[in-house]
């Protein structure tokens, strides 16, 4: 069944489109990730332009994390405040994204640029993922309990001024660190489409000493808001929102979420995250081999589809 | 089909066109046209359609009968942009895009049908003032470059053309029925611009030039995608506030459906 898509202004096929989704949704449900990290690269390797599978991925973001963060809200399990705050830098963190998106995009190296964001972290995460997940195997094999890392008593967080105290997580931390995650992941949410919480949940654990109840909720409290922005910005600024094509990817993602759910209640954890490292990073590596191998065209056409630069 | 003031003036046109090719104008050719579609509507399943054009060649009582055959050349052209043209180079060990061109005002389609070899039809020259053929498209770069470069550019941006079917070259694309009587198709691809699209055809014999004629037909989205891309273009905000709601209300959706589960 083809599909056109007017704002990629191509015509893909949908069970194509909904059957990547759908796979990712599986994975998201697994892990309990959000799966833009995953989308992102398989839509650019389908053919759509990074711009818009970018720009898409982050509309997609949001309706793969709201039931979640809903979930989260009525049991109390969100830090009001400090996504506030969270907020508060990611939204500063979207806007420069979003406005180095279209600079970018103008000069040429969009492509380029979002190709080796995600080098850089599906390499990251997928190595760590393998590490530990092989290490979890092993482990497991050999009978012995895991031990879980505690986070130590203090933290350089808690020596920066303007200190806020955050009631909810008991924490009374400067504002700083708190403003620099958001912003950080709010850049990554414009550039890369992702939602960031493969970094937003490890930082507020280890950086923030957040404590793990309320990690999860607070963290898609934030994304939720931060991927709405940046589909405003995005749609408003550079016009590379397709929402026929979000749609497909969100209703596909959403059921395979379910299924991923159910199965990983009957499946070995440590062994699924070992296979997901795997795919990470042979998304990774498929990203890097088009960057380095002599592409088949030097030449390309850019009409800049979507908004024009006057 | 044309207006008649347009009719009128390519008529004009004509009889100028004569007159400079040292022609009587009581013995020209005149030539009549019609597409089998004035719209063509982008909807959601489209993959690409083909128009097809009849026309006939019409001389009147004053006209001399002459030996040798007509040629018949359709140009058509899509709505212009000012594309650019970028090139990759290594650079670390990664490739990217380095050198950029824009072009001024370069159809976004562009497809010529002859019903015999173009180099056959007319000189050079002539295709070149009427900017007939592939080869006599005329690239200006926006910026100035060098003559070299500029003819690399160039050239790369036919053969992107060419390969995803936005330009195309067709020497046998114009079929006689009789002496008087052709028919040719045009072929959209799916990736066409909407917007207004102009096709020229030009009547020869024995190289020389002794009619035109000029039809136009539009490419409209239409249905829901229209509805979708010009939202995203004209209402930016309300587009992306909608693009928001929908993504809320399908993960709310699903957050209700699945909640026992």
């Amino acid at each position: 069944m083809e599909v056109y898509l007017p704002i990629a202004e191509i015509t893909v096929n949908a069970l194509a489109i909904f059957g990547m989704g759908a796979a990712v949704g599986i994975l998201a449900g697994m892990f309990g990730i959000g799966g833009g990290f995953l989308i992102t690269p398989l839509l650019i390797f389908s053919g759509i332009s990074p711009a818009v599978a970018v720009a898409t991925g982050a509309n997609q973001v949001i309706a793969s994390s709201v039931s979640g963060m809903l979930a989260h809200w009525r049991r109390n399990a969100v830090d009001r405040d400090l996504g506030l705050v969270l907020l508060a830098g990611g939204i500063i963190g979207a806007a420069i994204g979003v406005y180095a998106f279209r600079i970018l995009r103008q000069l040429g190296y969009l492509d380029t640029v979002i190709a080796l964001f995600y080098v850089a972290f599906l390499g990251v995460i997928g190595s760590l993922m393998m590490f530990e997940s092989v290490r979890a195997i092993i482990k497991r094999r050999h009978g012995r309990p895991l031990s879980l890392r505690r986070p130590g008593a203090h933290s350089w967080a808690e020596r920066l001024p303007v200190k806020m105290r955050f009631k909810r997580s008991k924490l009374y931390i400067s504002i700083f660190p708190v403003m620099g995650l958001g912003g950080a992941v709010g850049l990554l949410s414009a550039i890369m489409g992702v939602g960031g919480g493969f970094i937003m949940v490890p930082a507020m654990i280890y950086l923030l000493r957040v404590p793990t109840n309320v990690v999860i909720g607070t963290s898609l409290f934030q994304i939720v808001f931060v991927a709405a922005f940046t589909t405003m910005m995005q749609a408003i600024m550079n016009g590379t929102v397709d929402v026929v094509l979000a749609a497909l990817l969100m209703i596909a993602s959403v059921l395979g979420a379910q299924i991923g759910v159910q199965a990983a209640q009957k499946l070995k954890a440590d062994e699924l995250r070992a296979l997901l490292a795997l795919l990470v990073l042979a998304v990774c590596a498929r990203l890097i081999m088009r960057l380095v191998t002599t592409p088949d065209e030097a030449f390309s056409i850019t009409a800049l589809a979507g908004k024009m630069i006057a | 089909m044309t207006m008649p003031g347009a009719r009128f003036l390519a008529f004009l046109f004509i009889a100028a066109a004569g007159l400079a090719a040292g022609i009587k104008p009581s013995q020209a050719e005149k030539l009549v046209a019609a597409l089998s579609q004035e719209t063509v509507f982008i909807r959601s399943n489209f993959t690409g359609t083909a128009l097809t054009l009849f026309g006939a060649i019409e001389r009147d009582a004053a006209t001399v009968g002459r030996s040798g055959t007509y040629d018949l050349v359709s140009v058509v052209r899509g709505p212009n942009e000012w594309p650019v043209v970028r090139r990759k180079q290594k650079f670390s060990g990664i490739w990217l895009n380095r050198d950029a061109i824009r072009f001024r005002g370069i159809p976004t389609y562009y497809s010529v049908q002859s019903n015999r070899s173009l180099s056959l039809v007319a000189d050079e020259s002539v295709l070149q003032r009427y900017e007939i053929g592939l080869t006599n498209l005329g690239f200006q770069p926006a910026q100035p470059i060098m003559e070299a470069e500029r003819l690399v550019f160039s050239t790369a941006l036919i053969r992107l053309r060419l390969a995803n079917g936005l330009f195309s070259e067709a020497p046998s694309g114009v079929s006689f029925l009789n002496e008087h009587i052709f028919s040719t198709r045009i072929r959209l691809p799916s990736n066409i611009r909407t917007g207004p699209y102009r096709i020229e055809l030009y009547l020869f014999r024995d190289g020389a030039l002794l009619a035109r004629e000029a039809l136009n037909f539009g490419v409209r989205k239409t249905g829901f995608e229209a509805f979708v891309y010009e939202a995203s273009q004209d209402q930016p905000l309300v587009y992306g506030g909608a693009a928001v709601a929908i993504a809320i209300a399908l993960g709310w959706l699903a957050g209700l459906l699945f909640r026992q589960s």
